[in-house]
């Protein structure tokens, strides 16, 4: 036997799990080797000191506190239940609003969405009156030097027209009309009476100021040219 | 009353541990409390020698057996009632020395490292002046065996303490720990040797404990 294997049978000595053929071996080779034969008293006479040391003692009153500790525990897992109670509950009724809002919001949307396709365009529907632009026109020339001496760009209608055909200088040739986008509203009749008529004032205010505005122009040109 | 409730504890007392949490499962305090008397020792010691003061020892100790009350019902009788405890004391004890991440409180009478062989150096009493003949109580050697585990590393001396202070089994200690047999097994071995090279110069100076 060498030295390493008897150093792995001082424990299973010490441990009372070697079998008599490996504990006969083992005290042959401890007779003869004076190192591993300290080795083996020291660890078991280092192991005897622990083993002869007395056990501590827990507090007097151990029991006491592992009881208030369990007490704390219990109180502690039952405030927790009660606030996940409480949480759960006040998820739940946030919920149902948002649930219950959303659903008031998608329904009204569709409400209006439906109602809008269903119902016939006669009755419904009611293009606003084209604008047409006629840039060549001498009003509109004159329009674009009140512009100019304004120092205003390119922003607005230079001259509106509607369509009426009694606006001076219309030109009807298509290359030198350029259409501005007229409102489309879809409304009910009476709601659409009361947004054409306001369109229309507008649209008549705004003419009538810039009628004005050019009458006064084109009679300085007049003048001018003469 | 009173000598019928005696008669029912001392019928309890006699009941295995996996019988007593058993009966904690279906709500019967008073097992839990001979539990408590049944364990309290061995669980204290354990920790210990495995945290070395004896205030934070007892402290996990009640930590482990509130956890074992509060999860009694997850307890199974597959395993070992001791065993189950143990493992949830491990648990404890390693969180602790974990989050704590600082060495050891224990007393400290040696110096840590290594000489030219890579041995651990020789014991270094605190006290010199003691003489080789001088008597030593049972606190002085209890403080001298607690440094020494203390010295142990970590997971070393989980098993050895549990074999050696706690007397469990191999077997019971690799349940309680999670570990190979043969892991423990070395452990052991390993620990075993680092608690001798400690305590051997001692021996050698035929210090009469």
């Amino acid at each position: 036997m060498n030295c390493r294997r008897a150093k792995t049978l001082i424990n299973d000595f010490i441990d009372g799990v070697i079998s008599d053929q490996d504990r006969i071996g083992l005290e042959q080779h401890l007779g003869g080797c004076s190192t591993c034969e300290s080795l083996a008293s020291a660890m078991t006479k280092s192991l005897e000191l622990l083993h002869r040391m007395p056990q501590a003692q827990p507090s007097d009153n151990f029991n006491w506190k592992v009881r208030l500790g369990i007490a704390k525990a219990r109180n502690a897992s039952s405030v927790d239940a009660v606030s996940k109670r409480y949480w759960l509950k006040s998820w739940n009724i946030r919920f149902a609003v948002s649930a219950l809002s959303t659903f008031v919001v998608v329904a009204a949307s569709g409400y209006f969405v439906l109602k809008g396709k269903v119902l016939p365009d006669d009755k419904l529907t009611f293009s606003a009156p084209r604008q047409v632009v006629d840039v060549h026109s001498p009003v509109n020339t004159a329009a674009k030097r009140q512009e100019k001496a304004l120092g205003v760009g390119a922003v607005g209608p230079t001259v509106v027209s509607t369509d009426d055909k009694t606006s001076p200088g219309r030109l009807e040739s298509p290359g030198l009309l350029q259409e501005l986008p007229g409102p489309t509203l879809h409304t009910d009749s009476l709601t659409s009476q009361f947004f054409k008529s306001q369109i229309d004032r507008f649209r008549m205010g705004q003419l009538e100021k810039q009628v004005e505005i050019l009458q006064s122009e084109l009679r300085k040109c007049e003048q001018q040219d003469q | 009353m009173h000598t019928d409730s005696f008669k029912e504890k001392s019928k309890l007392k006699t009941l295995s541990d996996e019988e007593l949490i058993l009966q904690v499962q279906q709500g019967n305090n008073v097992c839990f409390d001979i539990l408590v008397d049944r364990f309290k020792v061995r669980l204290f010691n354990y920790l210990f020698r495995m945290v070395g003061d004896r205030d934070e020892a007892e402290e996990l100790a009640q930590e482990a057996l509130v956890k074992a009350y509060i999860h009694a019902d997850k307890y199974k009788t597959i395993a070992k009632f001791s065993t189950w405890l143990y493992t949830i004391a491990t648990n404890l004890v390693r969180n602790r020395i974990r989050s704590k991440r600082r060495a050891p409180q224990f007393l400290s009478l040696w110096n840590r490292g290594h000489d030219a062989d890579g041995e651990e150096k020789q014991i270094d009493l605190v006290d010199h002046g003691r003489q080789p003949d001088s008597q030593f109580n049972d606190k002085e050697l209890g403080e001298i065996i607690n440094g020494a585990i203390g010295e142990i590393p970590e997971k070393y001396r989980t098993s050895f303490v549990l074999r050696e202070i706690n007397q469990l089994s191999y077997e019971e200690i690799a349940a309680a720990t999670g570990l190979k047999l043969g892991t423990v097994r070395s452990r052991i071995n390993r620990a075993r040797n680092h608690f001798r090279r400690l305590i051997e110069p001692l021996l050698e100076k035929g210090v009469d404990f």
